[in-house]
């Protein structure tokens, strides 16, 4: 299992629970879609899961490593190997290009840029129509253009875990058909991709839906 | 196929600085300033110091001098006796002479004012005026002809030897060995060049042949500066100052000699004699405070002492400017840090640990202040040629500007120092910044 949570608890005032008795498991090669309504928490539950941000109570394992949320500050490394984000508002560098964006999470490990990463960005140009691009500064792309560079430095290190927050909030029907469909086509390749969308249109590609109500999940 | 990530690194932080042309200005040129004062302010000071420091760094190791004012008071037998190397004598003539010569090229008569020192022997140190008016020992070397020696003074000989630069105003020709040199005792006066023949047979008092010439001190080297402007018609009179060297036979015979008095020892143990010499007073001469021991060592601790003040107060000033300027990039950075909140989330997301964070603004910060200390040093080495080129048109020359290693290599070190001095604090609070806070900041 890569995801276990058990129980969850988070809040952050101490007085509402945003995340109240939460679990959830998923596995490789799963698309788990979470939906909910504006303020249900979905953000939160999946900063917690990205190691972005601390729980209250319950428990957290990764990839059967126990989360100890007292030791999040010990985590980068985690996040950096096994965790790849992807925003809503894509969370780029508008100021480098698109290639430079792609490689950064390299900076931030110990893992080279050798042969096989060149060789590996070089697919995922092709493959997300990127190639003509990689030199452009970010802040010259569309929304579509950088969603599809967001998605690309999410899957770089091949991360086993895929957090996706709102990916297609910001783009048209077809931009958002055509992440998914990429999205879904990471999950064959052997990742676990935990998606969060209001997009009803969106959820024919989950392996499992769940609903986020009052802290809770629900199928 | 590898890609180096050090280079990777580097351009991304390039890319980052220059991404906000304001900011990047801003930056750097709150540290400029600073930086362009201290290093010219640095270059500018070594340079006076080491100028002033020239004559002291000439005398030898081995000479010791003893200067005092109340020669009848004091036994010089006694003296003579603490030395084991020979000890030259020189007495000044109390006041300037004018002294003159007849110039072979056009007739004119050529009169400067001098000094005149009486030595009972040139072997290697002669006595030089400083910078600072006190009379130092520094070697000389002979260019043309003789020194004056022993003989010279038991003799009584009406032989002089001088400088260079009094060669090149009394002798244009440069044929100055054998000539005759005219003394007058007078006020120290302004150079002039008079025609008549009859002005010089007035004023003829004491005639010396030149018997030697020796080479310029620094005195010298400014009294040619000063005597250039003036042949150039900058200005309309100029007072210049030379020294010339007699037998001391002569001082006494043709001057008041001045109460100032040299004894001067070349090649002794100079550490036992100056011992010697600084008991011999202590016991004896506790009425006489211009006894006064001199090597090499008291001159330089003595030039030191009179330039450290200056020097602490102007390294003071320059470092408050620099810690002002320090203040404004720490400022820039605080402004920075915040406009780029959303980055460090992102940073932090990808895997960045708050080390990383804090590396990163600092290393932006440090790499901006070698930018600024670069702009500074190139600034600085115009804008100090450019005072010198100025003074020596005015004249008004100081010292030689000298480009040292140190002078160019400190500023670039003290900008790295300030680059992370002053960028760590406000890089702490971008490290600080929760993920999820910074990734919600617009």
């Amino acid at each position: 299992m890569l995801i276990e949570l058990d129980h969850i608890q988070k809040t952050y005032d101490g007085r509402r629970y945003v995340l109240n008795d939460l679990s959830l498991t998923a596995q490789a090669g799963e698309l788990i879609i979470i939906r909910g309504s504006s303020g249900s928490g979905k953000s939160t539950l999946l900063n917690l899961l990205g190691l972005l941000d601390v729980f209250d109570g319950g428990t957290y394992r990764l990839q059967g490593k126990e989360i100890n949320p007292r030791h999040y500050n010990r985590y980068a490394e985690l996040r950096s190997t096994l965790i790849g984000f992807i925003f809503q508002s894509y969370c780029l560098i508008d100021s480098i290009s698109v290639q430079d964006n792609i490689l950064l999470p390299f900076l931030y490990s110990h893992h080279p840029i050798d042969g096989a990463v060149l060789a590996y960005l070089e697919e995922i140009l092709e493959r997300f129509h990127l190639t003509p691009l990689r030199h452009k500064r970010v802040s010259l792309l569309s929304g579509g253009e950088k969603q599809r560079v967001a998605i690309a430095r999410a899957i770089i290190k091949r991360p086993p875990l895929i957090i996706a927050d709102e990916p297609t909030g910001n783009l048209d029907e077809e931009n958002s058909q055509l992440v998914v469909q990429h999205l879904k086509a990471l999950t064959q390749g052997g990742a676990c991709v935990v998606l969060v969308t209001h997009d009803k249109n969106l959820l024919q590609y989950g392996d499992r839906t769940y609903f986020l109500h009052e802290g809770r999940l629900t199928e | 196929m590898k890609r180096s990530k050090v280079f990777f690194y580097v351009r991304h932080l390039l890319e980052l600085c220059l991404d906000n042309k304001l900011r990047f200005f801003l930056s750097v040129i709150g540290l400029l300033v600073g930086l362009f004062v201290f290093t010219t302010g640095n270059i500018l000071l070594d340079s006076y110091y080491n100028e002033t420091m020239k004559d002291a760094r000439q005398i030898s190791p081995g000479t010791v001098a003893l200067r005092y004012e109340y020669p009848e008071r004091l036994d010089e037998a006694q003296i003579y006796a603490k030395g084991d190397a020979p000890v030259t004598r020189v007495i000044f003539s109390e006041q300037k002479s004018m002294i003159y010569a007849k110039r072979s090229q056009n007739g004119t008569l050529c009169a400067l004012s001098a000094t005149v020192a009486g030595v009972s022997g040139m072997e290697q140190d002669i006595p030089i005026l400083s910078t600072g008016g006190e009379m130092l020992t520094g070697a000389c070397t002979l260019l043309k002809g003789r020194l004056i020696n022993g003989n010279d003074v038991a003799m009584r000989s009406r032989v002089v030897v001088i400088d260079a630069f009094t060669e090149s105003l009394l002798f244009p020709d440069g044929n100055s060995i054998g000539k005759s040199i005219t003394f007058d005792v007078s006020i120290p006066g302004i150079t002039t060049s008079s025609t008549d023949p009859n002005a010089h047979q007035e004023r003829e008092v004491l005639q010396c042949t030149v018997v030697g010439v020796i080479s310029n001190s620094y005195h010298s080297d400014r009294e040619a500066m000063e005597y250039q402007r003036f042949s150039q018609g900058a200005d309309s009179s100029v007072q210049l100052e030379s020294m010339v060297y007699t037998p001391l036979s002569f001082v006494d015979d043709a001057f008041e000699p001045s109460a100032l008095k040299l004894l001067i020892w070349d090649g002794a143990n100079s550490p036992s004699l100056k011992e010697h010499l600084t008991l011999y007073r202590q016991q004896s001469l506790k009425n006489f405070p211009s006894y006064d021991v001199l090597d090499k060592s008291a001159v330089l601790a003595q030039t030191i002492t009179r330039l450290a003040p200056l020097k602490l107060f102007l390294t003071l000033m320059m470092l408050l400017l620099l810690f002002i300027s320090g203040i404004n990039a720490m400022n820039t950075m605080f402004f920075s840090i915040k406009e780029r909140i959303r980055e460090i989330g992102i940073k932090k997301a990808l895997g960045a640990t708050k080390l990383d964070i804090l590396n990163q603004f600092i290393l932006e910060g440090m790499m901006m202040a070698l930018i600024a200390a670069v702009i500074a040093v190139v600034f600085s080495c115009l804008t100090v040629l450019f005072i010198q080129g100025y003074l020596n048109q005015r004249l008004f020359l100081l010292f030689e500007v000298h480009f040292t290693l140190s002078n160019l290599l400190l500023p670039i070190f003290v900008a790295l120092l300030y680059g992370f001095v002053f960028s760590v604090i406000p890089c702490y609070y971008g490290a600080m910044i929760k993920v999820t806070d910074s990734l919600r900041f617009e």
